[in-house]
């Protein structure tokens, strides 16, 4: 079983490196944080969401294992959600079933970029000056 | 979102509340019920109230003390938070937190002698506590979570059914009248005004934790006990579970451990997870829902 956690550690790792990969050399309409003006008119460029996948090949004791894992982003380059199928059996991988974290890179999006946000969770220091400066900029949007 | 007429806020337990209703607008008699239950709540468990029952013990000797049901029912889930971190997180760990500066008067003046404190015995038995000295008991996050669900709670005995309780930055939330869910941003921990993600929040509770807001020294709000300094690896943690309650159990108990013991943590409250650490990466729990920036 360790055999298997650790292998699924290097799967998970050539994942984030093609996930890093994606994100930071291919060039995205991913957003910023530093801008200080907003893309509201890039906005208007919707294309569809994209795939990137990779195949991790491990050992397992009683054989191998093939898993493909597949992350969707949004035009935005916003991670949609992440998929596991074992290639062999051609059927999904329950996620659930992967004890190890996902590590991913979260360069995050400014508030003004929200739309329909009901709430903001935050460490309550900040609640105020956020809820504020949130409704102030959905005010002008 | 029209808070305006279906909600109302208010300040309590060092914090801004906010109770949004997507159904029948609030009465006066549920606003107040509301807010007599947050002040009382905070007259007995606020560690900076000298007379609140987290203070009563911090003169006692060793012994067995009665105490009240509801003090006993925090105490036994800081018990469980306090063995499931292998003791890393003890609410006895208020003196220590004064020592360091962060008391009453917020004098952020770090005294010299945190080397030299022992972290008191204590165990809850029924409505009984155990102590082997003078013990100041610090709630922390748990206390408000608790609150959260305290307040939804009375919420639904007023006939409410859909609604969302925000303790600052924290919450608990029903799904929406029509059906959907509460859609919440997640602050970027130490970025004030940039969102991580996206939560869809239904019949759940969220809280959000982070070391950025009450720092001072080397010091900040989460210390532990063992090492006696305060936990740098990780930045921020926000949990998604089915209570607020838990949710704020379980960021503690995600700053107070190693991330070998995530999943544990993970299935012991039944919720998904979000670990920011100081070297610019985020721990995603392989069952989290929402969108990630």
């Amino acid at each position: 079983m360790k055999t298997k956690r650790s292998v699924i550690i290097i799967a998970i790792v050539v994942l984030v490196v093609a996930l890093v990969y994606y994100r930071y050399f291919l060039k995205t309409p991913q957003t910023n944080v530093d801008e200080s003006s907003t893309q509201a008119t890039n906005e208007l460029n919707i294309t569809p969401s994209k795939e990137v996948s990779t195949i991790a090949t491990y050992k397992v004791p009683d054989g191998e294992d093939i898993v493909k894992f597949t992350v969707t982003l949004d035009n935005q380059g916003v991670i949609m959600g992440v998929n596991a199928e074992d290639v062999p059996k051609k059927e999904n991988v329950n996620l659930d079933k992967f004890t190890q974290n996902l590590l991913v890179v979260i360069k995050g999006k400014k508030l003004s970029e929200l739309n329909n946000v009901d709430k903001v969770g935050t460490s309550s220091i900040t609640t105020d000056a956020f809820n504020k400066a949130l409704t102030e900029l959905k005010s002008q949007l | 979102m029209e808070k305006d007429d279906k909600g109302f806020s208010f300040s309590g337990l060092g914090t801004k509340w906010e109770i949004v209703v997507d159904d029948e607008i609030l009465k006066e008699d549920t606003k107040k019920t509301v807010l007599q239950y947050v002040k009382n709540f905070e007259g007995r468990f606020s560690r900076f109230l000298p007379n609140s029952e987290t203070n009563a013990f911090r003169d006692s000797n060793a012994g067995d003390y009665v105490i009240s049901e509801e003090f006993a029912l925090l105490l036994a889930k800081a018990d469980r938070l306090r063995s499931l971190t292998e003791g890393v997180y003890d609410p006895a760990v208020g003196g220590l937190l004064e020592r360091a500066g962060y008391d009453a008067k917020y004098t952020m003046m770090p005294a010299q002698n945190t080397e030299e404190f022992v972290l008191p015995k204590w165990s809850v038995k029924n409505e009984t506590l155990t102590i082997n000295g003078p013990t100041a008991f610090d709630l922390g996050g748990m206390g408000k979570g608790y609150c959260i669900d305290r307040i939804a709670e009375l919420l639904k005995s007023f006939g409410h059914k859909y609604f969302l309780v925000d303790g600052g930055g924290d919450m608990f939330a029903t799904k929406k009248s029509n059906g959907s869910s509460w859609k919440v941003a997640i602050e970027y921990p130490g970025k004030p005004g940039i969102a991580a993600g996206l939560i869809n929040l239904e019949n759940q509770g969220l809280a959000v934790s982070d070391s950025f807001r009450r720092r001072w020294g080397k010091w900040h709000h989460l210390v532990n006990p063992k090492l006696k300094k305060a936990i740098e690896f990780v930045i921020g943690a926000v949990a998604v579970t089915p209570s607020a309650w838990d949710a704020d159990c379980m960021t503690s108990a995600l700053f107070f451990s190693e991330s070998d013991r995530y999943s544990v943590i993970s299935e012991f409250y039944k919720g998904s997870y979000l670990v920011f650490r100081n070297d610019g990466q985020a721990m995603v729990s392989p069952n989290w829902k929402g969108e990630l920036f």
